[in-house]
């Protein structure tokens, strides 16, 4: 139904190609018929002509036949002899009949005609006196009609006009073979231009096919630098948002060491101070102490402690200071020693001693620990096994292996936004990430980074 | 707790010299020692560069030093290596808070002779300056 109802719609301004081709088709059509038509008619007219000329012989002839009864008649008196005559004559009269029948729309023709029909009764009358004479026994008058030259003028007469005739219906005959030439002719070059505007069109049609197909290309192209354009964005956006991410873990990392150096330097000094005044309490006071004031002493000694202990345990989660002070391996040692502590998951080590540049350090260190939390808040008992060594000429590999995760467990792990931060980062420095399994063993989270040698402390 | 030393006991001075960044823990730490002990703080510094000169200048009339492993600038440890280098005659002792064997290793190997931790070995500290007042600490002492 749709397409019934756009149909009409696209016919309503049809392109004017369409048309030309319309009106060449029918310009052809109209031509041809006519042509055909108008030889057609003449060839029949000349086909009348023949039948015309071959009247006029006819006619010719009976006369002819009417004056060899006529002559017979007389030589031999036999009535057998009259016979063709009288036949001749009906003959003639129905000839001439045809005659003016067939140029009946010619007045020259016709009046020809009438002229040639007059003398034929001339001579028709001239023989029919000759045999009246005869019959009424004045044979000899007859024969000097006969002996005169009046016969012969007569039918030199009827010729003549018989010529005359012949040569106009040969005038016309000539005019009707033009005629048929002109629309033969006509046909002709009715046909040439046809080829000639099919060849246009024709070319025309080549013409805007090109253009067509050109201007397919071009939208094609346009489409291409559309594409590569929006590419090209999004490369951007993504660098952006790379460097963005960066940054961002860049700055986190700096302010936790800034946090862990306001701790360390002013916490620290001042719960050390505080300690200090207590040990010279403690020792100016000494033996003059009751024993409540000395149990409140030691309390708040350990109060004081409790308060160091905490003191570190935040620095040591904001940054490491092994991982600063002694290398990667020793913070992976503490972190695998903080995990079995709180969650008595079996937890090996295979670390190898490998000189990691401080840059890497805290990103290896952060990924092993965020896998580490994955872990512990999953909640499963599983057996642990963290992995440090070299990899390639320039990298180094830590890996986590669980004996509790599957492939599917361990992607979940790496979906957090602290793990894809992380796993940005470690990507953007050339490193890449990696997550095995073993059907039923377990799953290991592996990330590899450069070692950065020339940067190393 | 270790007993008090008797009022009027004689002891040595001990000209002690601290290497340490935080004026809080210098005040509290001078404070602390001169009043239990017979340590007298004759100077400080707070940075490498400023602790080597220092030990360098006043190098005869030094017993011990005392040195935090962080400082300002520079290392605790350089200065321990500096102090073995000018064949300083005095004590030196690190203090920090981070003593892990490791650290303390290498502080021995650099001409420590002990190492104590701020927020624990404080009273050890004390008693090893009162040692060397009356002439009872040992020396080396054992790596702990």
């Amino acid at each position: 139904m749709r397409a019934m109802l756009t149909y009409p719609l696209q016919l309503r301004r049809p392109p004017p190609a369409l048309i030309v081709a319309l009106l060449l088709a029918l310009l052809l059509f109209v031509g041809n018929e006519w042509a055909y038509q108008h030889a057609q008619d003449s060839i029949n007219r000349l086909r009348e002509q023949n039948t015309a000329d071959q009247m006029v012989q006819l006619v010719l002839r009976r006369l002819v036949d009417a004056e060899s009864a006529q002559r017979g008649y007389l030589l031999t008196g036999r009535t057998d002899y009259l016979e063709p005559g009288v036949d001749a004559q009906r003959e003639i009269a129905s000839a001439l009949l045809q005659l003016r029948q067939l140029y009946s729309a010619n007045p020259a023709l016709l009046a020809l005609i009438d002229t040639m029909a007059d003398r034929i009764d001339e001579k028709l009358s001239e023989l029919r006196e000759t045999i009246v004479l005869h019959d009424t026994g004045r044979q000899t008058a007859a024969l000097d009609l006969v002996l005169t030259d009046i016969g012969r003028e007569k039918m030199q007469a009827v010729r003549s006009a018989a010529n005359a005739m012949r040569e106009q219906a040969r005038a016309l005959a000539s005019t009707e073979r033009s005629k048929v030439i002109r629309a033969l002719d006509a046909g002709r070059l009715g046909i040439h231009a046809a080829m000639m505007l099919s060849l246009l069109l024709f070319i025309h049609f080549l013409h805007k096919s090109a253009a067509l197909q050109e201007e397919q290309r071009s939208h094609a192209r346009d489409l291409q630098h559309e594409r590569e354009r929006l590419e090209s964005q999004v490369r951007e956006r993504t660098l952006e948002l790379s460097g963005l991410n960066d940054r961002l873990q860049l700055v986190r990392e700096e302010e936790r060491q800034r946090v862990a150096r306001v701790l360390h330097d002013e916490l620290g000094a001042i719960l050390t101070a505080a300690k200090l005044d207590l040990v010279r309490l403690r020792r100016l006071l000494g033996r003059e102490l009751a024993d409540p004031a000395v149990s409140r002493l030691d309390h708040l000694a350990s109060t004081l402690d409790d308060g160091i202990r905490l003191k570190r345990h935040i620095m040591e989660g904001l940054m490491p200071s092994a991982l600063h002070n002694l290398g990667l391996r020793e913070a992976l040692e503490a972190l695998a020693d903080d995990f079995l502590t709180r969650t008595h998951n079996p937890t090996a080590l295979e670390l190898a001693t490998v000189e990691v540049g401080e840059r890497y350090r805290v990103i290896a260190y952060r990924w092993v620990e965020g896998v580490l939390q994955h872990v512990e808040q999953r909640g499963i008992a599983t057996s642990i096994c963290i992995g440090l060594r070299t990899a390639d000429p320039d990298l180094f590999q830590v890996s986590v292996f669980d004996t509790g995760l599957d492939a599917e467990a361990a992607s979940g792990a790496l979906r957090s936004d602290n793990m894809i931060g992380l796993r940005n980062r470690i990507e953007a420095i050339g490193g890449s990430v990696a997550v095995s399994s073993v059907e039923g063993q377990g799953a290991e989270i592996v990330a590899r980074l450069p070692l950065d040698r020339e940067a190393q402390s | 707790m270790t007993p008090m030393r008797p009022f009027g006991a004689l002891m040595s001075v001990v000209r002690t010299y601290i290497v340490e960044d935080n004026p809080v823990i210098l005040n509290n730490l001078t404070d602390t020692l001169e009043e239990l002990t017979s340590v007298h703080v004759m100077g400080s510094a707070a940075d490498e560069m400023a602790a080597v000169d220092g030990m360098r200048n006043d190098a005869r009339a030094i017993d011990l030093v005392i040195i935090d492993v962080f400082l300002a600038s520079g290392s605790g440890l350089a200065v321990l290596r500096s102090a073995q280098e000018m064949n300083l005659p005095a004590r030196r002792v690190v203090l920090t808070n981070y003593a892990t064997p490791d650290i303390r290793r290498r502080c021995a190997a650099l001409g420590a002779d002990r190492v104590f931790d701020k927020s624990s070995e404080i009273e050890d500290l004390i008693d090893y300056c009162s040692g060397i007042g009356d002439g009872s600490a040992r020396a080396p002492a054992p790596v702990g």
